[in-house]
């Protein structure tokens, strides 16, 4: 064989080598994304569930659940992915009970300064407020909510933005996205169940 | 930062100003608001009417100058490429006047409202809503009291996602809003809850 012809088999060999690798390195991550529900079932002590609805050519709507009691406090998940038409919704929902007597409250906390500061709530946490802003027109229950406890499973949520809501005798997390990786699940998960577990106000 | 300061941001980012606000507030329209909602969409109808006109004098006169130019004995595809000028400046027109007929419907029924001047008040949490564009500009709503209003990122920014706002409106116009008490925004949160939980089992 000549020397072009070696080159070009070489080229074609190195091709093909980095494409197998980017295929594996996706299907790789992909597994590690499908296992992020079922190990957390594992390590909370909860059931798992997946459903899938539609197929490529309708709309689809797929959802990854898990519920159950974590050592004594109920808490259940909910992540979907939905199309409609051209539009792709990804949400994720982590519930709990609210400690008895907190009044209703929406609070969001940022992990960028808010546009307008008005509904800005510091904590008094230099460490936290530093690094997160949580805005809400209830700020008493902000403070009552954000014990140091919460504050700590805060800062280890990478979200942007998480939305946590509590009503009479509920309490939900919520936030625009699927989680991919543990962090991005254990992290709200344990908001919520720090939340759940305090003592009431 | 102050309530004022806050509401002097929302109504430069919405246009109104806290005279218009406080008006609104006591149940009326401001004059300079009366003044906007009575000339708003009187552009969107000269605009769409004359542009009517264009297309159609322009495809009419085309195909008269082509079909001029042809000749004693034009072939049939120089008599068809003179029916495809004429027919596309029709269609366009029609299509501009059909949506300055809309326009002028719907500024007529707005001009009505405005002369009435009753004020709706719609209040609630805020719901808001970002639709990320794939290939065109994103969208970026706020809902309130099942309304919804398309605004700009700007203002979007501003608003705090489930405070308690009260908005005032006359027909499909915001006119201006400001968020509520404290006291109300317990009462709002109960409800996005509320919402919330509608789709879990605890």
């Amino acid at each position: 064989m000549t020397e072009t012809e070696w080159l070009q088999i070489g080229t074609l060999a190195a091709g093909g080598l980095a494409l197998a690798g980017v295929v594996y390195a996706i299907v790789r991550w992909l597994r590690k994304v499908d296992a992020v529900f079922p190990e957390a079932a594992k390590k909370y002590g909860l059931t798992f569930t997946h459903e899938q609805r539609g197929s490529a050519f309708t709309n689809v709507a797929e959802s990854s659940r898990l519920r159950g009691v974590a050592d004594g406090t109920p808490i259940e998940v909910i992540s979907t992915y939905e199309t409609r038409g051209r539009l792709r919704i990804r949400s994720t929902l982590v519930a709990s009970r609210a400690p008895a007597g907190l009044p209703p409250c929406t609070m969001n906390i940022l992990r960028r300064p808010p546009a307008a500061t008005v509904h800005l709530v510091p904590t008094g946490d230099a460490q936290f407020d530093s690094r997160h802003w949580v805005t809400s027109d209830v700020p008493a229950v902000v403070r009552a909510v954000l014990t140091p406890a919460v504050r700590t499973e805060l800062l280890s949520c990478p979200q942007p933005e998480l939305r946590l809501v509590v009503t009479d005798g509920h309490l939900v997390l919520s936030f625009p996205s699927t989680p991919v990786n543990e962090a991005e699940l254990h992290g709200p998960m344990d908001v919520v169940l720090a939340v759940a577990r305090m003592k009431a106000p | 930062m102050s309530t004022d300061a806050y509401l002097e941001q929302l109504g430069r980012e919405h246009g109104f100003t806290l005279a218009e606000l406080e008006a609104n507030r006591q149940g009326a329209l401001h004059p300079a608001q009366l003044a906007r909602g009575t000339r708003k969409g009187l552009a969107a109808v000269v605009v769409s009417t004359v542009l009517g006109f264009l297309a159609l004098g322009g495809g009419l006169v085309g195909a008269y100058v082509f079909y001029d130019g042809l000749g004693p004995d034009p072939s049939s595809v120089d008599l068809n490429a003179v029916y495809a000028t004429g027919g596309a400046g029709i269609v366009l027109a029609l299509i501009f006047f059909v949506g300055a007929g809309t326009s002028f419907v719907r500024r007529r029924a707005r001009k009505a409202a405005f002369m009435r001047g009753r004020i709706d008040v719609v209040e609630g949490p805020m719901n808001k809503i970002y639709i990320r564009g794939r290939g065109f500009a994103g969208q970026y709503i706020f809902r309130v009291g099942g309304r919804s209003f398309h605004t700009s990122e700007k203002l979007w920014e501003l608003l705090t996602q489930g405070a308690h706002y009260r908005l005032y409106c006359v027909a499909d116009q915001l006119l201006s809003f400001a968020p509520g008490s404290a006291e109300s925004g317990s009462a709002a949160s109960g409800q996005m809850a509320t919402k919330a939980l509608g789709m879990l089992h605890t």
